[in-house]
Formats: C-alpha cells, sequence, structure tokens
C-alpha cells in the first residue's frame, strides 16, 4: 500500500486591514461626509439667504407703502404739534399775579403814576409818589417782603390718590401734581376738586395724547381711569431784589416822587 | 473640510442675520400697527381737540384775523385800542413755532383793562404779553382812565 501524501492544508490565514487600509476608509467615508455637508450646507445658505432677501424685500414694502408714511407723517406732525402748543400753554406768562401784586403792595400813602414790566425777564420797573420818608421806607419793606399764595393748577389719576379716614381722595406726599407732567414745584395740598369745565375735559385729553406718544401704545392702561384736578399753592416770595432810586422832594407838594426797580419771581407770571 | 468649515461659518452668518431680520421685520409690523392704530385713534376719538390746538397754534399768522380778535375783545371788555397795525414774525416758543409780535395801546379803566387781559389769556389763539407799561392819565370827569402800552405774541406754525 502506498501511502499517499497530501500536502498539509495551509490555514488560511484572515488578513488584517492594514492601517493603511483603514485611513484609506475612513478617509473616503470623511470625504463623502464633508461632501454632503458641504452641499447641504450649501443649500441651507442658499435659503437663508432667500429668507434674508425676503424679509428685506417685505421691509422695504412696508417701509413705503403709502398708508403707512401717510400715517406716520400725520402722528409726527400732531405730536411735535401738541409739543409745542404743551411748551406754549405752560411756559406763557400770564398777568394774574402782576395785578394780585400790583393792588396789594401799595403803600396807602402811595400811589403809582407809572408802572412798566418785562414779564420775560420779571423787570418792573414803578414810578410814583408818596406822602413821607417814613412811608417810603414802609412802602420798601413792603414791597421787599411781598409774598403771595401761587395757585398751581395740575393733574392727578386717581390710581395715585390716596383715601383718607373719611373715605376723601387726597394727593400723598412726595406725588408729583404735575401740568402736563411738568413736575410741580409745590408740596402744599390746598384742595382737591373732580373736574366739570369742558376746558378741563380738553387738557385731560391733551394729557392723555400726550401719554399715548410717549408710552408705547400697549401701556394705555396708564391713561385709563378716573383723573383729578387739583389745586396746590404755596406761599412764595414775589420780589427777587428791590432797589429805589430818583427820590426827590416835590416843590409845591409835601409828597417825594420816586423809582423802584424790582426783580420779579418769575414764578409769578406762570400758571 | 477645507471648503466645508468656511461654508458652515457662512451659514452661521445668514442664520444670525436672518434672525435680525426676522426680529426687523416684526419689530416694523408692530411699528405699523401702532401708527395706523394711533393715526386711526387721533383722527376719530381727538378730532376736536387737534382742532382746538390748531386754533390755538393756526398754520399761518393770519394777523388781520388776530387784529380783528383784538378789537372785538376791545369792545367787549370796555377799553378803547389805538395804533394796532405794526407787526413782526420771528422763530421762537416750541422748536417749529413762529411767532407774531404786535405792540398797540390801550385805553380804559383799571378794572375793563383786568377784563380784556382776561379775555387775552382765555381766547382760542393763544396769546402772550410780553410787556406792559401803563401810565396814568389825568382824571376826567372823576373818572381814572390809564394808558397801556402792550406788547403781545401769539404764535402759528
Amino acid at each position: 500500500m502506498g501511502i499517499e501524501l497530501k500536502p498539509k492544508k495551509e490555514k488560511k490565514k484572515i488578513q488584517m486591514p492594514t492601517s493603511f487600509d483603514v485611513l484609506f476608509y475612513y478617509s473616503i467615508i470623511l470625504l463623502l461626509f464633508s461632501v454632503s455637508g458641504y452641499l447641504l450646507i450649501s443649500q441651507w445658505n442658499a435659503e437663508m439667504q432667500t429668507q434674508i432677501q425676503n424679509r428685506e424685500d417685505v421691509l422695504q414694502r412696508l417701509e413705503s407703502q403709502g398708508d403707512f408714511q401717510s400715517n406716520r407723517d400725520f402722528v409726527f406732525e400732531q405730536r411735535d404739534l401738541i409739543e409745542d402748543y404743551m411748551a406754549v400753554l405752560t411756559e406763557r406768562n400770564l398777568l394774574d399775579g402782576l395785578f394780585i401784586f400790583l393792588e396789594n403792595s401799595v403803600h396807602p400813602l402811595a400811589h403809582w403814576d407809572s408802572v412798566r414790566v418785562d414779564l420775560d425777564s420779571g423787570e418792573l420797573r414803578l414810578e410814583g409818589s408818596i406822602y413821607d420818608f417814613y412811608a417810603l421806607e414802609q412802602q420798601y419793606t413792603i414791597l421787599k417782603e411781598f409774598k403771595m399764595d401761587r395757585p398751581v393748577y395740575g393733574w392727578i389719576s386717581a390710581r395715585d390718590l390716596d383715601l383718607d379716614d373719611d373715605g376723601e381722595p387726597f394727593v400723598p406726599e412726595g406725588v408729583n401734581v404735575s401740568v402736563f407732567n411738568t413736575p410741580s414745584r409745590l408740596n402744599q395740598i390746598e384742595k382737591t376738586t373732580i373736574d366739570s369745565e369742558t376746558d378741563v375735559d380738553f387738557l385731560k385729553k391733551i394729557e392723555e395724547m400726550d401719554y399715548m406718544f410717549r408710552e408705547d401704545i400697549a401701556d394705555r392702561s396708564l391713561i385709563r381711569g378716573d383723573w383729578y384736578e387739583v389745586v396746590t399753592g404755596e406761599e412764595v416770595e414775589v420780589i427777587e431784589e428791590v432797589i429805589i432810586r430818583d427820590i426827590s422832594e416835590i416843590d409845591d407838594d409835601l409828597r417825594i416822587s420816586f423809582n423802584v426797580d424790582l426783580q420779579m419771581n418769575p414764578l409769578i407770571f406762570k400758571q | 473640510m477645507i471648503l466645508t468649515w468656511p461654508e458652515y461659518q457662512a451659514l452661521q452668518d445668514s442664520m444670525a442675520e436672518a434672525q435680525v431680520k426676522e426680529t426687523d421685520l416684526q419689530n416694523m409690523v408692530n411699528y405699523h400697527q401702532a401708527m395706523e392704530g394711533m393715526a386711526e385713534r387721533l383722527r376719530e376719538d381727538y378730532d376736536e381737540e387737534i382742532k382746538k390746538i390748531g386754533d390755538g397754534i393756526p398754520d399761518d399768522h393770519y394777523v388781520p384775523s388776530l387784529f380783528a380778535e383784538i378789537r372785538r375783545m376791545s369792545y367787549g371788555s370796555g377799553v378803547r385800542v389805538e395804533g394796532i397795525g405794526n407787526f413782526s414774525l420771528s422763530r421762537g416758543g416750541g422748536e417749529g413755532l413762529r411767532e407774531v409780535n404786535i405792540s398797540f395801546n390801550v385805553e380804559g379803566s383799571y378794572s375793563n383793562f383786568k377784563s380784556f387781559v382776561n379775555r387775552i389769556n382765555n381766547s382760542a389763539r393763544i396769546k402772550e404779553i410780553q410787556e406792559i407799561n401803563i401810565q396814568r392819565r389825568p382824571t376826567t370827569a372823576g373818572i381814572e382812565f390809564l394808558n397801556y402800552n402792550l406788547t403781545l405774541t401769539a404764535y402759528f406754525q
């Protein structure tokens, strides 16, 4: 018997990928990801640009719309006009204080022949005559120490009021009572009344409009509710400076003629 | 990678820009609505007040009607107005306002003059007395008359 010699089958070895292969495949995958990522991102980017362009177009269309422009022009025009109106109304000079001063500051033995007032600067020149030097001295003191209760009319929302023990509303200390929100320089509360006159309603509405312009439209709650007209007052010095000039005796009369230059407190001429 | 990264950066920028534009657009829409609402409210709810403000500060100086109004007020309060006619225009008051300045003489009793001033202060067209010069006149028939020289300012847009 012959022995058949079979060559021993060599076991097939599993071939492990080399690190080069791994790197190669990774590179391929990475490349695929990169390319698809790039394409995807490019597409998104393009979509984003289209979105941006669309929004810009809408913005431009909105801005150039005729009714938008006319509304905006109208609102700003009215706002400017109301601001000017309020400024003029609150800053203008009134003569009430001057009349009170002239009527109450003259010495019983004196009379004025001439009164010249510049309401903007508050300069007042009085020319007159008086019985004698003692009276003149008294006249000087009267002028120098003249004080006046100056009323200031303002507005306050019912929300800012407190109620006293009897349930009557009063303005708490430290709350600004204002005419068109200009801070009041006064702090003494004299009385509080609910408005009733037409003009009062008008002013109240102007104040509402002012709020509307200054506050966002969403904050309209600020102007809702009741408003009270309040009158506050404080004793104010009327005269800041008194200078008596040109004193001379009138020959055929025993009287004395004199001039007085006064610097008045500008508050006197304001509401 | 070299290409993707800059593209990614560009995308980030675009997204941020789109967000900003979106906010702008939203704000613009809100602003648009607010303006529309305000204009509508002014026209409907405040029509009368706007008219009154227009009367207080008219769109032109309207000097002749101003003179006529002063005359009318003088008749109503018992004083005599003289020398009315001179005026000057200037810029002043509020930022966009212009002024008409007029000077004239008034003759009458003190109480009538006060009534005249009261009418000036309460008239629809806003007026302001800037200067006043009062002179005594010799008494006639027991009545003391005074001369007043007034400088008065009215405003227009």
